[in-house]
């Protein structure tokens, strides 16, 4: 097949695909139905017309300036794929976002979105098109309009009126809210041809084939669901396979039987998705089950863990899961989706590293007379160039050393939606020795023989004495220290006391449950996380606040709110089972009625 | 042309075992046994009037305890359930009702 080229748009690939195969799955959408999954498909043809409908329609009714984005608030559906490609085929910039049927924490997002882009026009679903309006007329916004669409909304309109329309690779074609905290949120401009980089990168990373099926349960306003499972496969006149987050949750075992059912080639989840079909599904759910039909099983957007990997290869290789299938891999919205991934005919490296000399910022061997860490390599970078820059003098560092991940390419998106400022900082950084346009990740991490190794963020890198400690190491070294500390159950941040200007350690450790009645056990389980950091990581009395199950605060993608835990521990908000805090530490806490317990503080020891 | 039509298995998993019983002390008893392991605790710290809420139970949790409890007493329940009802008990008598009349509705003849 004759390579396409890359400046093609979604519409062109699209609309190749309505022309050779119209009556080809473009989509199936599982559905919950009773106990069962009821399949909705969507063709090629029937994916098309509906969104000349959309494009026809948002043509017609939007009065103002066509420039403001078009923000689609749909549940999990495949009314939200036509509405989205309905933007593209009206030109006009899109906002996938979720439905804030819900409200607080989704609802705040939503609204800020709203403020934030100056939207135009907002697409939602018959059902919730009223309430939307009343909400957007709450919020002061009078002059956008509200659409609803579906299947039975077409309301007459002629798909035959649609035009192609006339867009410039430079024009915005979606707007992707995934980072950025919920009062300041930040929109990513995602242009045509970032987009058909992106596209075109993962095809050649993944080796996706002409056609392929891919399968996956994540949302659809997210980067990996969105880029990866939705539009790869229109991308390439292929088949995406879906169903919601909460119909996987609900049951692990629907992802790996949506597997079998569709011999889907491709899929992708956070760390924790594996996790759960490791924990959850049952050998009576997995019996008869045949996963060889997997080539890439993607593992992103959060840290990939060595242990996760192995566990969860291990639990379906008698299911003819290859383990080459299980492919770590590294992207962010700022870059479109994929920066790095691994080859998915060759197994995934792994690299112990000398734990010492990581706290150095070097990638050293490990060594068996000291700790080591488990790094796992998110393969080569792809379209991207990546640099690895020492965040405070800016110098490029050379192979094997740990700075900031920063990238150039043609995925690096255009930046944040009317934030210079903040687009300037991020987007168009410049190294000490001049190579400009390069876009800041946040992210820490070395290259060492052409392989990208994620180490970190930088904002919850913890620094002592100069030596630079990545919490998730802290937390992994704790958790594997002793029965009682929950796995993947830890914070570890530090707090600033101003006076000094020092920074303490503070570990916050979910306990399992039957490990967290007994006093006594207690006390000698935060004297052993101290005993255990002050041999392994040299930090002298670290502070440590054993808490239940549950507590330390994670992301619906299962990433730990470091910052969150931060905040609630020096609110004094955490429910503490026991601790021992660094008399500095106390001294930050808000004050308290009763007096602090004497057990709560300890010296330092020497 | 259909994706994959031939390869699809019937989705609805066959009926291997007897439905469970609703009846209220077998409810709560695996109820009980359910929650303790989606929460990570042990049966016996799950006590049937504190709102799951205190134990730290999060959203991945509770949409599992969804799931387990349609899958095992073959019951459409909202996602929210665990919210909606916030103890065990509450979810409990829920269920309970909900079983009752599932139980009227299959006696009816159709």
């Amino acid at each position: 097949m004759p390579h396409q080229p890359d400046s093609r748009t979604l519409t062109d690939a699209v609309r190749a695909g309505v022309e050779r195969h119209p009556d080809r799955a473009a989509f199936v959408y599982l559905h919950e139905d009773g106990l069962g999954m009821r399949p909705e498909e969507l063709s090629y043809a029937e994916l098309d017309r509906r969104a000349r409908v959309v494009a026809a329609r948002l043509r017609q009714a939007s009065k103002g300036d066509p420039s403001r984005p078009v923000l689609l608030l749909y549940p999990p559906t495949l009314d939200f794929v036509t509405a989205f490609l309905g933007c593209f085929y009206a030109g006009r910039t899109a906002i996938p976002a979720p439905l804030p049927d819900e409200p607080g924490e989704r609802l705040a997002r939503v609204s800020g979105i709203l403020r934030d882009a100056k939207v135009g026009a907002v697409l939602t679903l018959p059902q919730y098109r009223q309430a939307i309006s009343a909400w957007l007329a709450a919020s002061g916004e009078q002059d956008v309009v509200c659409l609803s669409t579906g299947a039975d909304e077409d309301d007459g309109t002629d798909p035959d009126l649609w035009t192609p329309p006339r867009v410039r690779g430079t024009d915005v074609a979606f707007l992707q809210y995934s980072s950025g905290s919920t009062s300041e949120p930040k929109g990513v401009m995602v242009t045509h041809t970032n987009l058909a980089a992106n596209q075109e990168a993962i095809r050649s990373a993944m080796k996706t084939p002409q056609g392929v099926v891919a399968g996956s349960w994540l949302p659809l306003y997210h980067d990996m669901g969105l880029i990866g499972m939705t539009l790869q496969p229109l991308w390439v006149g292929g088949t995406s396979v879906q169903m919601s987050p909460i119909s996987f949750i609900k049951q692990p075992g629907r992802w790996l039987r949506m597997i079998h059912d569709y011999r889907v080639e491709g899929t992708a989840s956070p760390n924790f998705g594996y996790e759960l079909c490791v924990r959850r599904v049952s050998e009576e759910q997995s019996a008869g089950l045949d996963l060889s039909s997997l080539r890439v099983a993607l593992n992103g957007a959060e840290p990939v863990r060595a242990d996760t990997l192995r566990a969860f290869v291990r639990r379906f290789a008698g299911n003819g899961l290859r383990a080459e299938a299980v492919l770590p891999c590294y992207g962010l919205a700022e870059n479109t989706l994929l920066v790095s991934g691994n080859d998915p005919e060759s197994p995934h490296l792994e690299l112990a590293v000398d734990a010492q000399a990581l706290e150095q910022d070097e990638l050293r061997p490990a060594r068996t007379d000291r700790p080591s860490r488990t790094l796992v390599s998110c393969g080569r970078p792809k379209d991207t160039e990546v640099l690895i820059v020492d965040p405070m003098t800016l110098r490029g560092l050379p192979d094997g050393q740990v700075g900031e991940i920063w990238l150039r390419g043609p995925s690096v998106a255009a930046g944040y939606w009317n934030r210079s400022e903040l687009t300037a900082e991020t987007f168009r950084a410049v190294t000490a020795d001049g190579r400009a346009g390069c876009l800041r990740t946040g992210d820490l991490g070395a290259l060492r023989d052409g392989e990208l190794y994620v180490t970190g963020r930088i904002k919850e890198m913890l620094i002592q004495h100069g030596r630079n400690l990545y919490p998730q190491d802290i937390e992994q070294a704790v958790q594997e220290s002793g029965d009682a500390f929950r796995r993947g159950g830890g914070a570890v941040f530090s707090v600033t006391d101003e006076a000094s200007e020092r920074a303490h350690v503070v570990v916050v450790q979910e306990l399992k449950a039957w490990a967290t009645s007994d006093e006594e056990a207690l006390a000698r389980l935060a004297a052993s996380v101290q005993a255990l950091l002050s041999r392994q990581f040299q930090l002298p009395a670290v502070s440590v606040v054993l808490v239940r199950p549950g507590v330390i605060r994670k992301t619906t993608s299962g990433k730990t709110q470091r910052t969150l835990m931060r905040r609630l521990f020096l609110d004094g908000g955490l429910p503490v089972l026991h601790q021992r805090l660094a008399p500095a530490v106390v001294a930050l806490l808000p004050a308290t009625d009763a007096a602090p317990e004497p057990t709560a503080a300890v010296s330092p020891r020497p | 042309m259909s994706i994959a039509p031939d390869t699809r298995t019937a989705t609805p998993q066959p009926l291997d075992r007897p439905l469970p019983q609703g009846n209220a002390p077998d409810l709560e008893l695996w109820l009980t046994e359910r929650v303790a392991f989606h929460l990570h605790r042990a049966c016996d710290e799950i006590d049937p009037d504190t709102p799951l809420a205190d134990y730290g139970i999060d959203s991945v949790a509770a949409i599992s305890i969804c799931g387990e409890i349609e899958q095992h007493y073959r019951l459409a329940v909202a996602p929210t359930i665990a919210y909606d009802f916030p103890t065990v008990h509450a979810i409990t008598g829920h269920l309970a009702e909900l079983l009752a009349d599932k139980a009227k509705h299959d006696e009816e003849p159709s």
